[in-house]
C-alpha cells in the first residue's frame, strides 16, 4: 500500500510510494533535541501547543493534591445528598448522580489520561521502531513476514478491536493500555521501516559500512538518529490515540472499575440519562480530553514538514 | 493495470483471511462462557454441556476452526447465540445501517470539505488562519461520541429539534426497503448522527486543502501565474487544481478509519449499525453475530483501502509495488 497516513488524517504524502527521505542529516540525538526546541519556539502555534500540554502534565502530577474533596465520596448537606447538583460555591463543577464532586473527578483523571497516554504511547513508539529498524535494515523474509502482519493490523478497525479485547479480558487499565499498543505500533514500524530503506543508500551509511562498522554500531549511530522525528511523531499520535481510545473504551462500560478516567465519568452520565441535561457533568471530562488532543496536534502542526519534507520555498 | 489490481485483491484476500483467524482465536480463547446467557445457572452442569455440544463448542479448537472456515466459505455465518437466529439474515440490515451513515457522513465531509477548504486558503497567511486552525484542530480534537452527546442536548434536548436516538419512531412498522428508508421519520432520525460524523472530521479535508494550497503558493509554477497577471480567484484556482491529489489519495483510507470510529456514534445514538452490534454482541458473548459483524466491517475497511490503492495507482503510475 502505497500512501503513508497517520489516523487522524492530517499527514500527507509528497513523494508518491511513501515517505520522502530528510534531505537534513541528523547527527545525534542532541541535535535533534536542540532542532526541535528551535523549531517550537519559532512556531507560535506549536508553543501555545507546548505551553498548553505542559499545563496539562502539571494538572496530572499536582492536581489531584488540590482536590478539594475525595472523587468517590457522596457528599451531604443538611437536607441529604446532593446529587446532580449544578455547580456551586462549595462545589466549583456541581456534583454527579451519586452526589461525587465532579472537580475532584475531573483531576484524579488527569492523572489517568496523561499517564496511560504518555506509557501507551512509549510502549507503541518502542516496538513500532524495533520493528521498522529490523524489518528495514535486515530486509529479506524477517522484513516480507512482518510487513504482512502490519498489513493486517492496519485494516483492523481501532477502537473496535480495542474494545472487544478489553470486554473480553480483565477490564483493567493494564489490558487496555496493552489492548491499545497491540495495534497502533502499526503507523510508525511502516513509516520508521521506510525511512531505514532509504537512509541505508546514504552517502554517510555507506561509508561507514565500508569502513567495517558493525550494523548495531551503525543502527545507533547513524540510522536512530536520524528516525527520531518520525518516533517523536508517531510517539505524539500516540498519545492522541491512547487518550481517545481509553476515552472510547470506558465509555462503553469496558474501563477499569477502579479507575475514576474522563471517558469513566462521561459513562457514568450517559448510562443514567444525566446526559440530557447535567451539562455541568458532561462539558468538562469531554473539554479536557479535546485539550489534552488538541495541544498534541498543536504541538505536531509544523512538524509535517520534517517528516514530509517538501521544500518549502517562498512561504509568505 | 490489471495485474496490479489483480495482485492488490490477492493481497486483500490473504490478508481478510489473516483477519479471520485472529479474529477466530481472539473470540474462541478468550475467558468468558457463551453459554453464560443461554443456561440458567439453576440447571445442572449437564444442561450446559448439552447446550455446548449443540453448537459444537466442546470439539477440539482446530476442529472448530476447519468447521467455521468451510461455512464462510459456503456463506454461513452459523448462528447468533442470542438471537436464535441465522446471523447471515440479520447482518445484512445492519451492514446496511452502518453503510448509510458512512457514506452519507464521507460524501459531505469531502464535499463540503473541499469547498470549505479553498475559501479557507483564500485568507492566506493571516492571524484569522492561525486562529481558525486552533478552532478546526480544537473541533477534531473532541471525541466523536462527545460531541454527539453535546449535540443531542443541544438539538435534542434544549431546542427539541432533532429525536434523540434511534433509526425511527418505535412502534413503527416497517417492512419494505421503501418503508423503512424512504421515509421522513427516518430522514429525521438521520440527521444528528450524521451531522457528528461530519462535524468531527471535516477538519481533516479543510486542513489538508487549506495547507496545501498555501504551500503551492510557494511553488515556481505559481510565479508564473501571477505574472501573467490573472486575477485572484484564477490564482487560487490554478493552486487548488494541483492540491487535490493528497485529497484524493487520503479519502478512501479516511473512509476506512472512519468507519472504525463510527463504532461509537452509534452507541450514542442507539443506531442499530455494525459497529454498535459488535459492542452488544461482545457484551452477550454472542460470538458468531460478534465475530461476523466484526469480521465484515474489517473487509468493508480492506474494500475501501483496495479502491483507494487502485484509484491512487491510476492517477499516479509512479508509485512502486510495496
Amino acid at each position: 500500500m502505497g500512501s503513508q497516513l497517520s489516523e487522524s488524517g492530517i499527514v500527507r504524502s509528497s513523494k508518491p510510494g511513501g515517505v520522502r527521505s530528510s534531505v537534513v542529516r541528523i547527527r545525534s540525538t542532541k541535535d535533534f533535541i536542540s532542532r526541535e526546541i528551535k523549531r517550537i519556539r519559532q512556531d507560535p502555534l506549536a508553543l501555545s501547543g507546548a505551553i498548553m500540554l505542559l499545563i496539562l502534565v502539571l494538572l496530572a502530577i499536582f492536581g489531584p493534591f488540590f482536590a478539594p474533596y475525595d472523587p468517590w465520596e457522596p457528599q451531604y448537606s443538611e437536607t441529604g445528598a446532593l446529587r446532580l447538583t449544578p455547580p456551586s460555591a462549595q462545589h466549583w463543577l456541581g456534583t454527579d448522580s451519586n452526589a461525587r464532586d465532579i472537580l475532584s473527578q475531573l483531576l484524579y483523571g488527569s492523572r489517568i489520561a496523561v499517564g496511560m497516554s504518555i506509557l501507551a504511547a512509549s510502549m507503541i513508539v518502542f516496538i513500532g521502531t524495533l520493528i521498522g529498524l529490523t524489518s528495514g535494515y535486515f530486509g529479506g523474509a524477517i522484513d516480507a513476514i512482518l510487513m504482512r502482519i502490519t498489513d493486517a493490523a492496519f485494516v483492523i478497525p481501532s477502537i473496535p478491536f480495542v474494545a472487544v479485547l478489553v470486554a473480553l479480558t480483565r477490564p483493567s487499565l493494564f489490558n487496555i493500555v496493552f489492548a491499545i499498543t497491540f495495534l497502533y505500533w502499526r503507523s510508525s514500524a511502516r513509516v520508521v521501516r521506510g525511512q531505514v530503506l532509504s537512509l541505508k543508500e546514504r552517502p554517510f551509511v555507506k561509508a561507514s559500512r565500508a569502513s567495517g562498522a558493525s550494523s548495531f554500531y551503525i543502527i545507533r549511530k547513524h540510522i536512530l538518529p536520524n528516525v527520531l522525528p518520525f518516533v517523536t511523531f508517531y510517539a505524539a499520535i500516540g498519545v492522541q490515540g491512547a487518550v481517545i481510545a481509553e476515552a472510547s473504551v470506558s465509555f462503553l462500560g469496558f474501563g477499569d472499575p477502579g479507575l475514576m478516567s474522563w471517558g469513566k465519568m462521561l459513562q457514568y452520565a450517559f448510562a443514567i440519562g444525566a446526559t440530557r441535561v447535567a451539562w455541568w457533568w458532561v462539558i468538562p471530562p469531554g473539554t479536557m480530553i479535546s485539550l489534552l488532543v488538541l495541544s498534541v496536534y498543536l504541538l505536531r502542526r509544523g512538524y509535517e514538514e520534517v517528516v514530509n519534507p517538501r521544500l518549502i520555498r517562498g512561504q509568505r | 493495470m490489471t495485474r496490479f489490481i489483480l495482485k492488490r485483491i490477492l493481497q486483500g484476500i490473504l490478508t481478510a483471511w489473516v483477519i479471520v483467524t485472529i479474529l477466530f482465536i481472539v473470540f474462541r480463547t478468550m475467558p468468558g462462557d457463551p453459554t453464560y446467557f443461554l443456561v440458567d445457572p439453576e440447571l445442572p452442569e449437564e444442561s450446559r454441556e448439552l447446550v455446548r455440544e449443540r453448537l459444537g463448542l466442546n470439539k477440539p479448537l482446530a476442529t472448530q476452526y476447519f468447521i467455521y472456515l468451510s461455512g464462510l466459505a459456503k456463506g454461513d455465518l452459523g448462528e447468533s447465540l442470542w438471537y436464535s437466529v441465522p446471523v447471515s439474515t440479520i447482518i445484512g440490515e445492519k451492514f446496511f445501517n452502518t453503510l448509510i451513515l458512512a457514506l452519507l457522513a464521507f460524501v459531505l465531509q469531502y464535499s463540503l470539505g473541499i469547498i470549505g477548504g479553498i475559501v479557507w486558503a483564500a485568507t492566506r497567511r493571516s492571524r484569522f488562519e492561525s486562529v481558525s486552525t486552533i478552532f478546526a484542530l480544537g473541533v477534531r480534537s473532541m471525541p466523536q461520541f462527545w460531541l454527539g452527546i453535546v449535540m443531542v442536548m443541544i438539538f435534542g434536548v434544549a431546542l427539541k429539534l432533532f429525536p434523540t436516538s434511534g433509526i425511527r419512531e418505535s412502534g413503527y412498522v416497517a417492512n419494505t426497503l421503501a418503508e423503512k428508508y424512504l421515509d421522513l421519520d427516518f430522514l429525521h432520525h438521520l440527521i444528528l448522527p450524521v451531522a457528528v460524523l461530519t462535524l468531527s472530521r471535516i477538519a481533516i479535508p479543510m486542513l489538508l486543502l487549506k495547507d496545501t494550497i498555501l504551500e503551492l503558493y510557494g511553488e515556481d509554477f505559481m510565479d508564473l501565474i501571477k505574472a501573467k497577471g490573472v486575477s485572484r480567484v484564477k490564482e487560487l484556482w490554478h493552486a487548488a487544481r494541483n492540491a487535490f491529489i493528497p485529497i484524493v489519495t487520503t479519502a478512501a483510507i479516511s473512509l476506512g478509519t472512519a468507519l472504525g470510529g463510527q463504532v461509537m456514534v452509534e452507541v450514542v445514538f442507539s443506531w442499530p449499525g455494525l459497529g454498535r452490534e459488535i459492542i452488544a454482541s461482545v457484551s452477550r458473548r454472542d460470538y458468531s453475530m460478534a465475530q461476523s459483524s466484526f469480521l465484515l466491517l474489517s473487509l468493508t475497511v480492506i474494500g475501501f483501502n483496495l479502491l483507494a490503492d487502485i484509484a491512487y495507482r491510476y492517477l499516479d503510475p509512479r508509485i512502486s509495488e510495496t
